[in-house]
């Protein structure tokens, strides 16, 4: 089931930082990396995905680079301290959230797809 | 970097191109860059990261068309690139565009209010409390039943085509050669021949002016061309285009809401002929003298009285100045008679001459007040009134009052826009806010013609002259722009002081010299003193004149002489020098030239000669005092011989040398001898 676009959008930040924790990616790789959660939950429009990309660049969470070493020039993404910082931070927090949802009847079903591709 | 129009559309275009990317899939790059608004190097970075990003989805297999659909609205895309592209730039930056923005926010709202304003004086329109055209129309003297002096004048003046025949072309240059050559009449032949010839020429029209004493008033109406004397009067003064001409100042001069009475265009062509028929009377009085016909004499006195009356007649500063230069050649011309030909005079005539010079009236007090009235009339049509003095101005009519600034006593100024009324609500506000309040404008006008007063009841000719330098320096620094008003008062106003000055001593040296005549009559001597003078005479001689060099008294040879040390303040005992020397004359800095102020020993007229000296070539010691002695700098100009002081004839009955007097007629009187 496809999340609503303005619902994953707060969440989607945490989830782009948290795909970048595996290491540096380039623009389609991430949203690829989004595309593939269980039941297509962080799709996210493509459109949405650069522009986060560069607020989070401004914030100085991650950073980029361009590579033009293979056959197809890339633009690579990567966290920087302080995006690691703020990826634990908000880690935490979303536990938290998820935890007091189930605490409330929501279930823990209701948001592993998130939890899944997220944390 | 400049970058040529169109740059970055190409540079986007080059990176699409390299990645050989499918039509659809170009456009859409193409038309998200554009509408993101970026800067170039932005734009140019975006555009390689959704082709990089295209050619890899091309790449894993997907197929265009669902690339372009899943990448979303370009629109909105565009919109959150752009944001995200503003996030990235760097703190100054972002406080940069925010500090644009505010700036750019200000100026709208600024505009905005600009554009109410103009909008709001537009619509103001002038609260009127007076007429002041009927107000100065009341002030003036009514014509009588014997009619205006008007076609007396025009008698006098005209040729046969109707045009002025007296003053104008080859008649005004004879005139102007025959009054230089009138005061060395009595010495030099040829010049009496010449001025009797133009006589001659001209006794019809001389006979028509001797009668203006019949008419005392002449009537000219203010504003009013459209009545027959004025046409007549604009007809013999080569003014034909006059009523168009006035038309055309009333209609730049008129208020737009207003239709009331127009802001007056003062037109007084009148004063300049009188001047001139004042002129041509006193030649004809100087030869009547000569003649011993007193009864032609009188008959010129009196009719250059009128037309002292005639020249005051409008309420302004300007008539006034007429007025009082035509009293000064009067007195002048009273006093060569009386010095040349005394005896000739009967008593009466001497009572009426002493009698007219007596009057006291110039006129100069109603010209002031008219004029204030006459600016309060500018000032009420070009301002809102609060109800308590205040106001702004209106910017129409404050348009149409500095259009005619330009208009002086005697014609109307020129330039307006191509486009007033759109200029006039573009440039409104900045019209209004930046002109000086009502109640300020009020008052610096109160206060220019306060000190114009002041300065005209000077008892000297260094408070005169000092009063007259600080009022016109006064009216130079006004602001023009902020404060029009003041600014629009007559340039060098001052002489005003200076003039009222000249006159009353004028009229004193004449008021002396029938003192002396009469006196040698009834005693058969002359004064001992001048105090004896002064008791007989009856009014306090001298008071008016140089602090620094009161009148003195003596008898030499015989005769009595007044005279004075003049501003050098060396007292020469009333004896000439025995040559013109460059030390009595004195030096007046006028701006970067020098003015030799010398007089000629022959003619009671004050000759300036200018010479091309520059103030920093002076000595540096040499201060700018209008009394400094120049022999110090006579070899810095070598001038050799001056021009005015050449030549003079000692005659045997006036002499005229007051030390090196500055300003205006200074004239030593000496009566006949008793015993010739």
């Amino acid at each position: 089931m496809a999340v609503d676009d303005q619902f994953i959008r707060g969440a989607g930040m945490l989830a782009v930082l948290k795909v970048l924790e595996r290491g540096e990616l380039y623009g389609y790789a991430i949203v690829e990396a989004l595309a593939k959660t269980p039941g297509d939950a962080l799709h996210l429009e493509q459109s949405t995905v650069y522009p986060m990309l560069y607020n989070l660049e401004g914030k100085g969470l991650v950073r980029s680079r361009w590579d033009e070493s293979g056959a197809r020039a890339r633009k690579y993404y990567a966290l920087t301290a302080a995006g690691r910082k703020r990826l634990a931070a908000d880690s935490d927090q979303w536990k938290s959230v998820t935890a007091a949802m189930e605490a409330l009847g929501l279930g823990r079903l209701a948001f592993a797809r998130l939890e899944t591709a997220c944390c | 970097m400049l970058l040529t129009p169109g740059a970055t559309t190409r540079a986007v275009r080059a990176i699409i191109a390299r990645r050989e990317l499918p039509a659809e899939i170009a456009s859409l790059i193409g038309s998200v860059v554009r509408r993101t608004r970026l800067r170039h190097h932005e734009q140019i970075d975006i555009a390689a990261e959704l082709a990089s990003h295209f050619a890899e989805g091309l790449a894993r297999g997907a197929d265009a068309a669902s690339l372009v659909r899943d990448f979303g609205d370009p629109r909105a895309t565009a919109r959150r690139l752009r944001h995200g592209a503003i996030a990235k730039r760097s703190p100054a930056d972002r406080a940069m565009r925010l500090a644009l923005r505010g700036l750019g926010a200000s100026m709208a709202a600024l505009l905005v209010a600009y554009v109410l304003a103009a909008i709001w004086l537009s619509t103001r329109t002038p609260t009127i409390t007076f007429d002041f055209v009927a107000e100065a129309q009341r002030r003036m003297p009514a014509v009588g039943p014997e009619g205006s002096a008007i076609p007396t004048y025009v008698r006098a003046l005209a040729g046969p085509d109707g045009t002025e025949a007296l003053t104008k072309g080859d008649a005004e240059k004879e005139r102007s050669a025959v009054l230089t050559l009138l005061p060395r009449v009595a010495f030099d032949p040829d010049a009496e021949a010449r001025v009797r010839r133009w006589i001659d020429a001209n006794r019809a029209r001389l006979d028509a002016l001797r009668t203006l004493p019949a008419t005392p008033v002449i009537g000219v109406p203010l504003a009013i061309r459209d009545t027959p004397d004025m046409r007549l009067l604009a007809t013999l003064l080569g003014l034909p285009d006059a009523s168009t001409l006035e038309q055309e100042a009333i209609e730049r001069a008129r208020s737009p809401e207003s239709a009331q009475s127009p802001m007056l265009w003062i037109i007084l062509p009148q004063l300049r002929m009188i001047r001139n028929a004042a002129q041509c009377v006193s030649v004809d009085a100087a030869m009547a003298a000569r003649d011993g016909d007193t009864t032609r004499f009188m008959e010129c006195i009196r009719a250059m009285d009128s037309m002292c009356g005639h020249a005051s007649e409008p309420v302004f500063i300007v008539g006034a100045l007429v007025s009082a230069s035509v009293r000064i050649m009067m007195a002048s011309t009273i006093v060569s008679a009386i010095e040349n030909h005394g005896s000739a005079f009967s008593d009466a005539q001497l009572a009426e001459l002493r009698s007219v010079l007596a009057r006291t009236d110039d006129g100069m007090g109603r010209g002031l007040e008219g004029e204030r009235l006459m600016f309060h009339d500018h000032i009420q049509r070009c301002y809102t009134s609060d109800g308590s003095g205040g106001g702004v101005a209106i910017p129409g009519a404050l348009s149409a009052l500095i259009a005619a600034a330009g208009t002086s006593s005697d014609g109307p100024g020129h330039g307006s826009a191509d486009s007033p009324e759109l200029m006039e609500l573009a440039l409104g506000p900045l019209m209004s806010f930046g002109t000086a309040n009502r109640r300020d404008v009020q008052r610096s006008v109160d206060r220019m013609y306060d000190a114009l007063a002041a300065a005209c009841q000077s008892d000297s000719l260094e408070d005169a002259r000092d009063a007259a330098t600080a009022l016109d320096r006064e009216i130079g620094a006004i602001d023009r722009i902020r404060n029009p008003f003041p600014a629009m008062l007559m340039p060098a106003l001052g002489n005003t002081a200076l003039q009222r000055w000249r006159l009353q001593r004028t009229r004193e040296i004449a008021q002396a010299a029938i003192g002396i005549e009469q006196f040698q009559r009834a005693r058969g001597r002359f004064p001992e003193s001048l105090d004896e003078l002064r008791a007989f005479v009856g009014i306090d001689l001298g008071r008016w004149l140089d602090r620094v060099s009161p009148w003195q008294y003596a008898i030499l040879d015989g005769r009595p002489l007044i005279w004075d040390s003049g501003g050098d303040e060396r007292d020469d005992a009333a004896r000439l020098p025995p040559s013109p020397r460059i030390a009595d004359l004195e030096v007046v800095p006028a701006g970067d030239t020098l003015r030799l102020l010398a007089m000629d020993l022959a003619t009671p007229d004050l000759r300036q000669t200018e010479f091309g000296g520059r103030r920093e070539g002076l000595p540096k010691d040499l201060a700018p005092d209008p009394r400094q002695s120049i022999a110090d700098i006579a070899s810095f100009f070598e001038v050799g011989e001056l021009p005015g002081v050449a030549r003079w004839h000692q005659g045997d009955c006036a002499l005229v040398w007051w030390g090196s007097g500055a300003t205006g007629p200074s004239r030593l009187t000496i009566a006949r001898p008793a015993n010739p």
